[in-house]
C-alpha cells in the first residue's frame, strides 16, 4: 500500500473554496432564474447580490486557481493523451456501467504522476479550460454589458450572453453532482471526500489491472530510503503540509479499491 | 207634382226662417250678455255668460253661434233636446296633423275626449286667440307657460334652458316647445329607440349642423356630431349610441360655463361616465379628477382630450416644443400625446401647478426621440389598473415605468435596456455599488420555456441515474458479499 500527497494545500484550499461557491451561485441562479414565480428561493435582490458577490471571488479564485495550475505544472494531468483515446474511453465507462457491480478493480492507476482516469481528463479539461472561461468572461459581461458587443449575429448583445451563461451554469451543476457521487466510487464511500481534505491519497499497487508503463525513479529511491528509515527507527511520521511523497507500510487490504475523484 | 212643389216651397221657407234667426247672433247676446246666467248640470252650476265682444275679437269671430251650437234653437229652453259637446272636427279636420307633439290627437274625435286629447283644455271656447297675434299665450313666446300649465316640471327646466334665453329676448328662430316637439321625437310616438334616437339627433342638427352645403344660420354652436364615434354608431342603429339629448339634456339646455350645467367641467365627468361607467371611475381617481374636484380650472376633463362633438380638434402647441425634444408632430397627434403635450409643455401653467415641463421632466430618459415616437404618455404615467384603462393619471411620484414591457420584446431592446440600467446604477451608487447592487436583469431572456424543460428533464434523468446506479452498487456489493 502507497500513501502520496496527490492534492497539494494550494489546490485543495482552491477547491472547497470553490464547491461552496458553486454552491452559493447555484441557490442564487436558480432564485433569479425563478424569481417571479417561486417564493421558496432567495429574494430577488438578495440573490442578485449574492450570485454577484459570489461570481466575482469565483473568478479570482480561478486565476489564482490557474497560476498554480501552471507554475506547479498541475496543469498536464488535465491535458488528454490522444494515444489509444477510444479503447481507453470505453474501458473507463465499461468500468462504471459494469465493471463496478461486479467487484473490478478500477482500470486505471491513480497515483502523481496519473492523478485523472481517462474520463476525468476529458471532463475536467472541458470544465477547467472551458467551461470556467466562459461563465467567468459571460458573467463580467453581464455586469459590464457596455463592453459586450452591441449585435451578435443580428441579436443584441447581452442576450447571448445571458443564454450563454445560464446553459454553461447549468452543465457546471450537473458536472457537480456527478462528481461528487463519483467521489464515492474510492475504497470507502468517503475515502475520496478524505483525501481531498488531507489532500494524501492511498493506493494498492497490486490491485491495478494496468500499471503505469512509466516507473518513478525518484519514488523508488525514497521507498528504499524510508524502508532503511524505518529498519532503523521503526516508525515514521507524517507532515501533512510537506509536499514531499511520504508513505507507510501496511498490511495490504485484499480487494481494496482505487480512489478515483 | 202640386205636391212636391207645395213640400220643397215649405222646406225653404223654414231653413230661410232658421238662416234668418241664426245669422243675428245678437239674439242669442239678449240672454247670454247676462252675468248671472247659468244652468245646472250634474248638480254643478255652468256659468253661461258670453260677452258679446268676445266671439267677434276671436279667431272664430265671422261664425255664428249655431255654427259650433249646432241644431241650437233660441226660442226653446233647452235649445236643443240633447245638448252634445261643441265638435271642432266637423271643421279643424285630422287635427294630428297640427298637434304632432300631442300624438295622441290621433285619437280625438274633436268633442272632447280624454284629458290629453281635448281641444277645449287648450283652446278654450270663444275666446281663441289666433296664434299669429303677439298677445295669443298661443303665440310662441308664450308657448313655455302655455304648456307649462300641464307640464311643469319641464317647464321649470326650460326656463334655466339657453333656447328660452333666446325667446325671451324675443329671438323669432329660438325654438319654442312646439317647434321641437312638431317632430316625433318623444315615445308617446312608438317608435324604435335607435330610430327615435336618429329623429332627435337630426331635430337637433337642423339648426346645429355644421356643414358646408348646409350652414347653421342660427347655431350660436356649429358642431360635427355626425363624425363622431357616437354619430357613427347611431347611423348604424346602435340604440344605445348618444345623441345630443343624452349628454345636454332635453330641456335643461344650460351653458357650460353654469355651474349647474350637465356639461360643465364639474360635471362632464359624470355625463360620460353614465355610460362609460368604469372609466369614469378610473378618471375620478386620477391626478386629473381630483384637480377637477379641487376646482382647478386647468385640469382636463373627458372632452379635452376626446373632443366635445368632433374628435379631430387638435390643441395649438408652439414649434419650439417640437423641435427642442425631438418629438414628431404627426406621431403625437395619432397617438393622442398632443393633449397632453399641450398642457405639460406650457411653462406657465407648469409653474402654477408646481411640476416641470415635459421636456424637463423627461431629460432623464435616454435615446429620447426614439421613447417619444413610440411610447405613449399614458403608458408610463397611467396606472393601467381594471380593465386595462388608461385613465387612471398618476401622480408624478407614482409613475410606472413599464420599461420591461417593452424592453422585453426583442434582443436589441433588452440589451439596451440593461445597459441603460447598469450604467445608471453606476452612476447612482458608485462603481462598486453600482456594480454589485445594481438590480438590473435581462427579463425573460433565460425563461425560455425549452431550455427551462429540457434543463429540468436532463436534472431529472442524472438524478435517476445516479440514484439506480448507486442501489445497483450496493446490491452488487451486497451479494458478493454473501
Amino acid at each position: 500500500m502507497r500513501k502520496e500527497l496527490l492534492y497539494p494545500l494550494w489546490l485543495r484550499i482552491w477547491h472547497w473554496f470553490n464547491a461552496f461557491l458553486f454552491l452559493i451561485l447555484i441557490i442564487s441562479g436558480i432564485s433569479m432564474h425563478y424569481s417571479a414565480s417561486n417564493d421558496l428561493l432567495l429574494p430577488f435582490d438578495i440573490a442578485m447580490y449574492t450570485h454577484n458577490v459570489a461570481g466575482i471571488i469565483l473568478s479570482f479564485i480561478f486565476v489564482y486557481y490557474t497560476i498554480f495550475n501552471i507554475a506547479s505544472g498541475n496543469f498536464r494531468h488535465y491535458l488528454p493523451s490522444l494515444k489509444n483515446f477510444t479503447e481507453r474511453m470505453v474501458k473507463q465507462a465499461t468500468y462504471y456501467v459494469y465493471g463496478v457491480f461486479k467487484g473490478h478493480p478500477h482500470p486505471y492507476h491513480t497515483d502523481s504522476k496519473n492523478k485523472f482516469n481517462p474520463l476525468q481528463q476529458l471532463t475536467y479539461f472541458a470544465i477547467m479550460f472551458f467551461m470556467m472561461p466562459l461563465i467567468i468572461i459571460s458573467g463580467w459581461l453581464l455586469m459590464f454589458p457596455e463592453l459586450a458587443p452591441e449585435n451578435v449575429l443580428g441579436m443584441g448583445g447581452v442576450w447571448p450572453m445571458a443564454i450563454l451563461h445560464i446553459v454553461v451554469g447549468f452543465f457546471l451543476s450537473l458536472f457537480m453532482f456527478g462528481h461528487i457521487y463519483l467521489a464515492t466510487h474510492g475504497e470507502t464511500v468517503s475515502a475520496n471526500f478524505k483525501s481531498m481534505i488531507d489532500g494524501y491519497h492511498i493506493s494498492h499497487d497490486s490491485e491495478h489491472s494496468e500499471q503505469t508503463d512509466e516507473v518513478d525513479e525518484n519514488l523508488i529511491d525514497s521507498t528504499i530510503e524510508v524502508e532503511e528509515y524505518i529498519e532503523e527507527n521503526g516508525s515514521i511520521e507524517f507532515n501533512d503540509d510537506d509536499n514531499t511523497q511520504n508513505f507507510n507500510e501496511q498490511d495490504s487490504i485484499p480487494n481494496s479499491k482505487e480512489q478515483k475523484l | 207634382m202640386r205636391y212636391v212643389i207645395q213640400k220643397i216651397t215649405l222646406l225653404l221657407l223654414v231653413l230661410m226662417a232658421v238662416n234668418l234667426r241664426s245669422e243675428d247672433n245678437s239674439t242669442c247676446y239678449d240672454c247670454h250678455n247676462d252675468p248671472t246666467i247659468t244652468t245646472e248640470r250634474n248638480g254643478v252650476t255652468i256659468p253661461l255668460t258670453v260677452k258679446p265682444f268676445t266671439l267677434p275679437r276671436s279667431v272664430h269671430g265671422k261664425l255664428k253661434c249655431v255654427d259650433c251650437h249646432e241644431g241650437f234653437d233660441p226660442y226653446e229652453i233647452p235649445h236643443k233636446e240633447v245638448i252634445g259637446k261643441v265638435n271642432c272636427i266637423r271643421c279643424h279636420q285630422e287635427p294630428q296633423l297640427d298637434h304632432k307633439f300631442h300624438p295622441q290627437m290621433l285619437g280625438a274625435d274633436g268633442k272632447g275626449g280624454s284629458a290629453d286629447v281635448n281641444c277645449k283644455g287648450c283652446h278654450g271656447t270663444h275666446e281663441i286667440i289666433s296664434k299669429k297675434t303677439p298677445g295669443s299665450e298661443f303665440h310662441f313666446t308664450k308657448s313655455t307657460e302655455f304648456c307649462g300649465r300641464c307640464h311643469p316640471k319641464i317647464m321649470q327646466e326650460h326656463l334655466v334652458s339657453e333656447h328660452f334665453v333666446e325667446l325671451s329676448h324675443d329671438n323669432p328662430n329660438a325654438p319654442t316647445c312646439i317647434n321641437c316637439h312638431s317632430e316625433p321625437i318623444t315615445k308617446r310616438h312608438l317608435l324604435d329607440k335607435a330610430q327615435l334616437k336618429l329623429n332627435q339627433e337630426k331635430l337637433c342638427l337642423n339648426c346645429h349642423l355644421n356643414h358646408p352645403d348646409n350652414p347653421s344660420k342660427f347655431a350660436k354652436t356649429l358642431i360635427d356630431y355626425e363624425n363622431s364615434v357616437h354619430g357613427q354608431a347611431i347611423l348604424r342603429g346602435n340604440a344605445n349610441a348618444a345623441v345630443c339629448v343624452d349628454c345636454h339634456g332635453a330641456h335643461r339646455l344650460e351653458k357650460a360655463d353654469v355651474p349647474t350645467s350637465r356639461i360643465n367641467k364639474q360635471n362632464i365627468h359624470n355625463v360620460c361616465g353614465s355610460c362609460h361607467g368604469d372609466i369614469g371611475d378610473e378618471y375620478m381617481k386620477s391626478i386629473h379628477g381630483q384637480g377637477v374636484i379641487k376646482g382647478f380650472k386647468d385640469a382636463p376633463t373627458c372632452t379635452y382630450c376626446h373632443g366635445e362633438h368632433n374628435i379631430n380638434s387638435i390643441p395649438e402647441v408652439p414649434e419650439k416644443v417640437f423641435s427642442s425634444s425631438g418629438m414628431k408632430f404627426n406621431t403625437v397627434v395619432d397617438n393622442r400625446m398632443i393633449y397632453c403635450i399641450a398642457c405639460h409643455s406650457d411653462e406657465h401653467m407648469m409653474k402654477k401647478y408646481n411640476l416641470t415641463t415635459i421636456e424637463e421632466s423627461h431629460k432623464w430618459m435616454p435615446s429620447q426621440a426614439k421613447h417619444w415616437e413610440t411610447v405613449r404618455c399614458v403608458d408610463c404615467h397611467a396606472s393601467h389598473e381594471g380593465m386595462d384603462l388608461h385613465h387612471n393619471i398618476l401622480p408624478r411620484a407614482e409613475t410606472v415605468k413599464q420599461c420591461e414591457e417593452c424592453h422585453s420584446q426583442n434582443s436589441r431592446l433588452m440589451s439596451q435596456l440593461y445597459v441603460h440600467e447598469k450604467q445608471q446604477s453606476r452612476s447612482k451608487y458608485g462603481f462598486i455599488n453600482g456594480t454589485l447592487l445594481s438590480d438590473a436583469y435581462v427579463i425573460g431572456t433565460t425563461r425560455n420555456i425549452y431550455l427551462d424543460t429540457l434543463s429540468l428533464i436532463i436534472f431529472g434523468l442524472t438524478f435517476l441515474g445516479i440514484g439506480m446506479h448507486g442501489f445497483l452498487r450496493w446490491k452488487s456489493k451486497k451479494n458478493r458479499k454473501s
